[in-house]
């Protein structure tokens, strides 16, 4: 019997590295799908195949739970991500704060808030932040939504983009080239996780939760603690105030969603 | 009697073989539209088709694929022109080398166009003269750096059918090698040139890795029709996604199908 | 006046030097040559298509060698005539006087005479496509004859036609040329056409010229073996002098024991006792003797018994090859019909050959 997981390419090194591991103590035999989280719900959803949905994010398992297509009971936390600014290896546009994001001449993105989670926590991190005006020149210097959380990282990488609101684990994911600059305490709104559950159509659910549990183990644990993942709240809230929720849901404001902000542009 | 009757079916086998090979073709296609057609459902599917985005994304790809073209023939037919007729130093590894983009993948070339605006050249361009990353420009030349290779050899082929011979007599009546070209030369390699362009356009029309590498995804700016497909399919919205390819296969369909009517007016017989 | 000067000509394998043709205005001249004599090539030197490493082109009084094409008022008939497949009949004929910005009302009489004289005014809505192929060649030379060039230059016009529709094309070409006296430079490796059509001949073989000269001087008197044997030279034969006879003031010369004799005035080139010589007789220029008819004085020193091998009846003449019988030298007879019935000539057949001494020719 094989396992057949479908996972969001943010923790690719990690999970392959884990899936190993756990084929190596179980004998179970694990196949992975990796791609752009929403990509691979929709493969998972046209296939009707499948163990495991592992998604780089919070928000494509809430769309996943929505559609019935997994067990939400069985959904778990693997790891928390705090968002932060990311910036290119030595900080050559000196960018020290959120708001040296509304400088002149900087150019920024964000993951396209209506289907990258990462992008839907840097709205909500402007919206919560920013002064109205602040908030005209930080939209001024958005040139481009990525469509996935991986090109989030990439366009850093590439030196596409001064600066982009990611993952704070960015820096690690390429460390030659992406520098992460920490927001301040308050200025993070919500704390981020990686869920996985299992899938509705699934034919081994012992052999999907034995995976899920080796994961929540310390063996499991500690290969993403390696790949620099926070582990448990307390970890997470160390970069926040002691009150920050946890994922949840936010309501985009319209303006963000992509054609009134191209309006509001010109 | 009977001989005649067997080689008759012989001759009708070898039809229908190499037509049933034209018609499966088509079945398959067809069948892939057919697919997406029943997988539809009703609601999703039209709100799609008259959202603003769709039409903006409808709009950028025409534009741009249209421009993309323009600039690939205009550097690409006098390129062809040269390949064709001349003889110099290091043709053949220009021959080559527009081989390039088909074997590079899209994202491959995407990647390379972005990488070069991080030299100090493409700095320079980039500040003094027009922002390609993240911007629509760089959607025309995303497409014009995938179709120029291939639309150079087609236009090329089609300049190889004509002899050279008919320029030769042309000027030594008196006309310039310009004349000789654009009055003897062009009219002569006309339908393949128009099925060169139209192939091209097409190829910049369907473009996606390349696109969306150096110009981004951003909806309602840089989003083309196959972006705009790839990321509904990335938001693992099915809906939006099947009504954005049954769109732009439509579209595509209509406009090269009028092109070829009225392109193929310029006979000379 | 065409006048082509030290032309120098290196490409691939083809090595011109120095050539040297005069073309007279009026001159329907030939460039004629075997096929891979580079003779295309000085062609497209005159063109202007190609570069030559050196020498100087003169088109009447203008030096053209460093204009382009377009500006040597030339006009150009490939072999395969390309017209325009585009164009209809009439905008071919034209494109030349158009291409030129002439003034089209002062050429229009001239163009209708030459419709009328090819006979084409019929075709002229028509398409390349929809002609036949002398019809196409006809509008070829149409095309090339309007804007009144200066110079007009031909690739092997007669090739690839019809037996039939070459002797046509040929009558054309003679009466073009004494109607109009367009200076013609033509190239072929037909020596027959040359001889019809052409005022002047030049011979190339092998990329340099062999001979040059007036027709009659060219194929009566050609200067080597090699230009003979070209020129479709039977009865071609390597001799030796054996002597002088000074009181008789005549040569006497050997071939493989049979011995020939020749006037002292008749030989151009200078020969010696004991050299080895190149002696040639046209085929019309050898008489079988009929017994009984008195001959003439320049037939009685060279007569030679000999056996017919074979007979070959060629239409409008009969061939016949004969061995002599000392020697065992092949004569090929060139005999017009009228004559021929008259001899009562069969295969196998002793006869007695003579020779007129005043073509025999010798090469050294």
């Amino acid at each position: 019997m094989r396992i057949l997981v479908f996972a969001g390419a943010a923790s690719k090194p990690a999970t392959e590295e884990a899936v190993r591991i756990f084929q190596e103590k179980t004998g179970l035999a694990v196949d992975l799908i990796f791609g752009g989280s929403g990509f691979v719900l929709a493969q998972m959803k046209l296939t009707k195949k499948g163990d495991l949905y592992f998604p780089g994010s919070s928000d494509f398992m809430e769309l996943a739970k929505k559609e019935g297509l997994v067990f939400p009971e069985s959904e778990k936390v693997i790891v928390y991500l705090i968002p932060a600014i990311n910036v290119q290896k030595g900080n050559p546009k000196g960018i020290y704060s959120l708001k040296d994001l509304t400088k002149d001449g900087i150019r920024v993105s964000i993951g396209n808030p209506e289907m990258v989670c990462v992008g839907t926590y840097a709205v909500e991190i402007i919206e919560k932040n920013l002064t109205p005006s602040e908030k005209t020149k930080f939209k001024k210097n958005l040139v481009n939504y990525t469509e996935s959380c991986e090109k989030t990282a990439n366009v850093i990488s590439l030196k596409a983009v001064d600066a982009v609101l990611g993952w704070e684990v960015f820096h690690y994911w390429d460390p030659e080239r992406i520098e992460t600059i920490l927001l301040k305490p308050e200025e993070v709104k919500r704390i981020g996780y990686i869920p996985i559950a299992i899938s509705k159509s699934t034919k081994d659910k012992a052999g999907a939760q034995k995976f899920i549990d080796f994961l929540l183990s310390p063996s499991g644990k500690a290969i993403f603690q390696k790949y620099h993942y926070l582990m448990d709240p307390q970890e997470a809230l160390r970069f926040t105030r002691p009150d920050t929720p946890i994922a949840g849901e936010y309501f985009l404001p319209p303006e963000w969603r992509t054609k009134e902000l191209k309006e509001m542009k010109k | 009697m009977e001989d005649e009757r067997i080689e008759g079916d012989e001759k009708m086998n070898f039809r229908y073989t190499m037509m049933g090979a034209a018609g499966s073709l088509f079945v398959f296609y067809l069948g892939l539209l057919f697919s997406l057609l029943y997988f539809a459902s009703g609601k999703g599917f039209f709100e799609a088709l008259f959202h603003p985005h769709t039409l903006f994304s409808i709009q950028l790809s025409l534009i741009a694929a249209t421009s993309a073209t323009f600039f690939a023939v205009l550097i690409g037919l006098p390129a062809a022109y040269a390949l064709s007729r001349f003889e110099f130093v290091g043709k053949r590894i220009i021959d080559t080398f527009l081989e390039i983009p088909m074997i590079m993948s899209p994202i491959a070339l995407g990647a390379s166009l972005l990488i070069f605006f991080n030299t100090p050249l493409g700095e320079v361009i980039q500040r003094r003269g027009i922002f390609f990353v993240f911007e629509v420009p760089g959607i025309v030349l995303a497409q014009f750096a995938t179709i120029a290779g291939l639309s150079t050899r087609l236009m090329k082929a089609s300049l190889d059918e004509i002899s050279p011979r008919y320029e030769t007599v042309a000027r030594s009546l008196g006309s310039s090698s310009w004349q000789a070209f654009y009055k003897i030369t062009l009219p002569l390699a006309w339908r393949g040139l128009i099925a060169s362009i139209i192939l091209s356009w097409a190829k910049a029309l369907g473009e996606f890795g390349a696109t969306v590498t150096l110009a981004g995804a951003m909806p309602g700016k840089t989003e083309t029709m196959p972006v705009a497909i790839f990321t509904a399919l990335a938001s693992a919205n099915i809906d939006k996604t099947i009504v954005l390819i049954l769109i732009l296969v439509v579209f595509g369909l209509v406009t090269l199908y009028g092109v070829r009517l009225t392109g193929g007016r310029r006979l000379y017989d | 006046m065409i006048r082509i000067e030290g032309l120098t000509i290196l490409f691939e394998s083809f090595r011109i030097t120095d050539l040297h043709i005069e073309i007279e205005e009026g001159e329907f001249h030939f460039l004629l040559g075997p096929t891979g004599s580079g003779k295309t090539l000085i062609l497209e030197s005159v063109m202007g298509l190609h570069k030559p490493k050196n020498g100087k082109i003169w088109i009447g009084e203008r030096e053209v060698q460093d204009l382009p094409p377009e500006r040597r008022n030339i006009s150009y008939v490939p072999q395969d005539l390309a017209l325009f497949p585009h164009l209809r009949v009439k905008e071919n004929i034209l494109y030349g006087i158009k291409a030129r910005n002439l003034d089209l009302k002062a050429y229009e009489g001239y163009v209708q005479t030459l419709i009328q004289v090819m006979k084409v005014d019929h075709l002229l809505e028509r398409y390349p496509a929809n002609l036949s192929g002398g019809e196409k060649k006809r509008v070829a030379l149409l095309r090339a004859l309007a804007p009144k060039p200066k110079l007009l230059l031909f690739d092997e016009p007669l090739s690839g036609l019809d037996p039939s529709i070459k002797f046509e094309i040929q009558q054309l070409l003679k009466i073009l040329h004494s109607s109009f006296h367009t200076t013609t430079l033509c190239v072929t490796h037909d020596f027959e056409e040359a001889y019809v059509l052409g005022d002047g001949i030049t011979i190339c073989i092998d990329g340099r010229i062999e001979q040059a000269g007036k027709r009659d001087d060219v194929f009566l008197r050609p200067k080597s073996r090699k230009v003979a044997q070209f020129l479709g030279a039977k009865n071609l034969y390597k001799a030796r002098v054996l002597k002088k006879e000074e009181s008789l003031q005549r040569w006497v010369l050997g071939v493989n024991g049979l011995q020939f004799s020749m006037p002292l005035s008749l030989c151009r080139d200078p020969i010696e006792v004991g050299k080895e010589v190149d002696l040639f007789i046209r085929p019309e220029e050898v008489m079988i003797i009929r017994e009984g008819k008195p001959l003439k004085d320049s037939l009685k020193r060279n007569i030679f018994e000999g056996e017919i091998l074979d007979i070959i009846d060629r239409g409008r003449y009969h061939m016949v090859y004969v061995q002599t019988m000392q020697g065992k030298i092949p004569f090929e007879i060139s005999i017009p019909n009228y004559a021929f019935r008259n001899l009562n000539l069969s295969i196998g057949k002793t006869i007695k050959v003579a020779l007129r001494e005043e073509f025999l020719w010798v090469m050294s």
